[in-house]
């Protein structure tokens, strides 16, 4: 009777563990996929800042200063199934001197914008990026952005 | 048994999932490390070409934290960068940029290895925005991530154009702003190489050796093979020559203007007797110079090593430098009233060195600091430099407009008149021939835009009457006292115009004092301008030499990586006896030989033991003046004449480059010289050949990622 009293707890702790291994594995399936999605919308809108599509998101964008887009005004992603939320922010790069760099005195042109993508999947927004027994569901991907034509490839 | 082959398995499957788990998440998270490292090589790119555009000139050497904010921090260290990216998480990610070939100070690269920031890979970036000729991107496979002479050149960087090479890295990186680099082979790698070019540049400024905006003049003395020749030394570029006026080639050999290149001017016409090769084009008023204004040219730094304004004088009788706190005007008034003042012992800046007797040596950029009474810089010899052979005793066969060079010596009646302190500056004394009434000649005094000490007289005969006549007119005693004083004459406030000559008022020329001289009472000072050198010293990074107003240079001025530059005249007399050349690199600013806001004059007379020669004059580089060009090689009464060779590019703009070529009303080009020999050499031009728009745009026309060595 004992022996099978260990067992049960044995094989109740070993699912216990496969199933938090397995919510693991889930996690880094998903990693990919969110990995991607954070790529490809950084590199969709600053396009659309650089070819100013739609008209005015290129004045929009140098004239941000923190948050610049949000899901919940932007618009939410879901791709493969997996809603994503977002904040973009984009802040003017200061000269060690105080002024914009890249610039005199600030004047358009030639300034430099550091963009903040924060993503967030499975909801977990207002959690900060967790979930219990996932962990972080959050990605950041951060890039530099001069004011002229964009040096993408051709 | 059933339960322990269940518990086998069971354990089987939750191995396996906790060994998979891990390296799936492990595998995730090398695949955002490889991404943030490129974006950090992303980031570095966009930083570049901020800093680019915002300077043409850019090669990460700012010296200093450009960025020191709490998510992104750069730094430059002489070519080398190093920015940190701080993701919302507080996660750093670090670029890399590398300009310096770390091969020890100049060299290659022109630039001193970074004393913080060392950069170890091979991946050099090259700002050739400016360079004038394509630029090779060299690897950087010496001893310690260095380049040298034999390291690999995998491409070429265009005109107007700039590789970037940004090493990014990511993840568990130990760097901080406090110590930027981290520890080496820590993160993921990735390594962005672009090649951006300036689109849309348009036509290039047409190329010549030689601008003016006005006319060009050349004399050369008859003889075989005395003639200007025009080469290029590059063979895909037209060895050509402009004027938006008019260019002359008098004398010389029976053809005197030997190229196959082209000569523009305003209509189509080369006054020269010239080869069969050559091409006539017409230089249009908008045609654009090449524009090199102040701001883009390398100039001492006026917070380094300086050297008082004044005047220093060579003595012979000490064989030392004898300083005078005044403009050279005021001390060859001062120095003939005052022959023996020895001044003050000259006190020289480290960058300045006394190597013999006469020489100096210039081993850094050296500033000129103005003080209260001059901002000009004037070294000479105590009895100064000719600038041509003194007058003859009769003056016979001068041509109109030479300087009797106050060596009028007058006497009776005409006294008040020549000497006169109420005689204005710019007077005219016109003469007519007493029995007829016809004008003969008249005397100009011209203080020669305040060059020269003293007014001078200038003989000019009048109308038709041949400079034989006039000047027998002048001198003859027999003809007295057929002259008078016209009342045509200008300047004077004495009441008299009607005065005549008689035999007590005895004229002369007196002969010994060549124009340009100072002679100071009663010294006899031997030493001469072919006694003197001053030696420029930047085998490697250009030694610059500026001037808040003129610079007056007596003797030889040689030297490899010299630059001159002043914000008013540059004036070397006794030139010559060796060659200065600049340093013919990528950057524009390396390339210029002499810069003046105001005229550049060479002589290279000199008059050793009474024995007057011409030394030929070689220089290398860019010579650009906002005024006239003069060379003054040979003169119809000396036998030696010398010769001028320059190796790149001469620029007589005529005013402000920022402004329309000849906007001043100068821009003249003279020379007198047994052989000009002008070899177009694009590669001292730098990015004279064009002006960069403001604001220019930089487009990629390559993009490598992910670069391995």
């Amino acid at each position: 009777m004992l022996a099978v009293g260990l067992l049960s707890i044995v094989l109740l702790t070993l699912v216990a563990l496969t199933i938090s291994t397995l919510r693991s594995n889930q996690k880094a399936t998903l990693l990919g996929p969110a990995t991607q999605v954070a790529e490809t919308l950084l590199s969709q809108r600053i396009y659309q800042v650089e070819n100013d599509t739609p008209a005015g998101t290129r004045a929009a964008f140098w004239a941000a200063s923190g948050v610049w887009l949000d899901s919940t005004t932007d618009g939410q992603i879901v791709n493969g199934g997996v809603t994503y939320d977002y904040v973009i922010y984009a802040n003017t790069v200061l000269d060690s001197s105080g002024v914009p760099l890249g610039t005199a005195a600030g004047e358009p042109g030639n300034r430099v914008k550091k963009v903040d993508l924060i993503l967030w999947w499975y909801d977990t927004r207002a959690q900060q990026g967790t979930r219990k027994g996932m962990g972080k569901l959050e990605l950041q991907a951060t890039k530099l952005v001069n004011e002229s034509d964009p040096p993408t490839p051709p | 048994m059933i339960s322990i082959v269940l518990s086998v398995v069971m354990a089987m499957f939750v191995g396996a999932a906790l060994s998979l788990g891990p390296a799936h998440l492990g595998a995730g998270a090398l695949t955002i490390n490889q991404l943030d490292a490129q974006r950090a090589a992303e980031s570095g790119v966009e930083y570049g070409l901020s800093q680019l555009r915002k300077n043409p000139d850019w090669r990460g050497n700012e010296n200093r934290i450009t960025v020191n904010s709490p998510d992104l921090f750069v730094q430059e260290d002489n070519g080398n960068v190093v920015g940190l990216v701080r993701t919302p998480s507080g996660e750093w990610s670090q670029f890399k940029i590398r300009f310096n070939y770390q091969d020890g100070s100049g060299n290659g690269d022109g630039l001193d290895d970074p004393t913080l920031l060392r950069v170890d890979n091979p991946f050099v970036s090259v700002n050739n925005l400016r360079g004038g000729v394509p630029a090779e991107v060299p690897r950087a496979d010496g001893a310690g991530w260095s380049v040298t002479s034999t390291s690999r050149r995998p491409y070429t960087c265009p005109l107007w154009s700039a590789c970037l090479a940004v090493e990014g890295r990511a993840g568990q990186l130990d760097a901080t702003p406090a110590n930027p680099l981290g520890s080496p082979g820590r993160g993921t790698v990735r390594t962005v190489e672009t090649l951006c070019q300036v689109p849309d540049m348009g036509e290039l400024v047409d190329d010549a050796g030689t601008m003016a905006a006005r006319e060009m003049q050349v004399s050369l003395p008859p003889g075989k093979d005395h003639a200007v020749t025009v080469t290029s030394k590059d063979k895909g570029r037209l060895a050509s020559v402009r004027s938006k006026a008019s260019i002359n080639v008098s004398g010389g050999d029976t053809v005197n203007y030997v190229s196959s290149g082209e000569v523009a001017t305003s209509d189509r016409t080369l006054n020269a007797r010239y080869t069969s090769g050559l091409s006539l084009r017409q230089e249009k008023p908008i045609d654009p110079f090449y524009q090199l204004a102040w701001d883009q040219v390398k100039t001492a730094n006026p917070a380094g090593k300086t050297l008082d304004a004044g005047v220093y004088v060579w003595w012979e009788q000490d064989k030392a430098l004898h300083y005078y706190d005044m403009n050279y005007a005021d001390y060859v008034q001062h120095i003939r009233n005052n022959p023996t003042d020895p001044g003050v012992p000259a006190v020289l800046p480290s960058s300045i060195k006394p190597t013999s007797n006469y020489d100096l040596q210039i081993v850094e950029s050296t500033y000129v600091k103005a003080t209260a009474t001059t901002d000009d810089l004037s070294i000479i010899t105590r009895t100064g430099a000719p600038l041509d052979v003194p007058p003859p005793p009769a003056a016979g066969g001068r041509a109109a407009t030479d300087s009797i060079a106050g060596d009028v010596m007058a006497s009776g009646d005409l006294v008040p008149v020549l000497t006169s302190t109420n005689q204005a500056n710019n007077g005219q004394l016109d003469v007519i021939d007493s029995a007829t009434g016809q004008p003969v000649f008249s005397l100009a005094w011209d203080n020669l835009d305040g060059q020269l000490a003293d007014p001078q007289a200038r003989f000019s005969p009048v109308g038709n009457v041949s400079e034989y006549d006039a000047t027998r007119f002048f001198l003859d005693p027999s003809l007295y006292p057929k002259w008078q004083i016209a009342s045509t004459s200008t300047g004077y406030v004495q009441a008299s115009s009607t005065v005549t000559m008689n035999a007590a008022s005895t004229m002369r020329v007196k002969s010994g004092a060549a124009p340009g001289t100072i002679n100071p009472p009663g010294i006899s000072d031997q030493v001469d301008a072919s006694d003197l050198k001053i030696e420029f010293k930047g085998d490697q990074s250009l030694v610059v030499l500026s001037s808040p107003g003129d610079l007056r240079l007596t003797g030889a001025v040689t030297g490899k990586g010299g630059s001159m530059t002043a914000a008013g005249d540059i004036r070397l007399v006794g030139v010559g006896s060796g060659q200065l050349a600049s340093l013919p690199t990528g950057d524009q600013g390396d390339g210029v030989n002499l810069y003046a806001s105001g005229n550049v004059f060479l002589n290279s007379m000199t008059a050793k033991n009474g024995t007057y020669g011409f030394r030929d004059v070689h220089f290398k580089g860019v010579i650009y003046t906002w005024g006239n060009f003069s060379a003054h090689l040979a003169s119809p009464a000396v036998r030696d004449a010398g010769s001028l060779k320059l190796e790149g590019t001469l620029i007589a703009y005529g005013g402000d480059p920022k402004q329309a070529p000849g906007s001043n009303g100068r821009g003249a080009v003279s020379v007198q010289a047994r052989e000009v020999d002008l070899k177009f050499d694009p590669s001292y031009l730098g990015g004279l050949s064009q002006v960069l728009p403001a604001n220019f745009q930089l487009k990629p026309i390559s993009w490598n990622t992910d670069l391995k060595p």
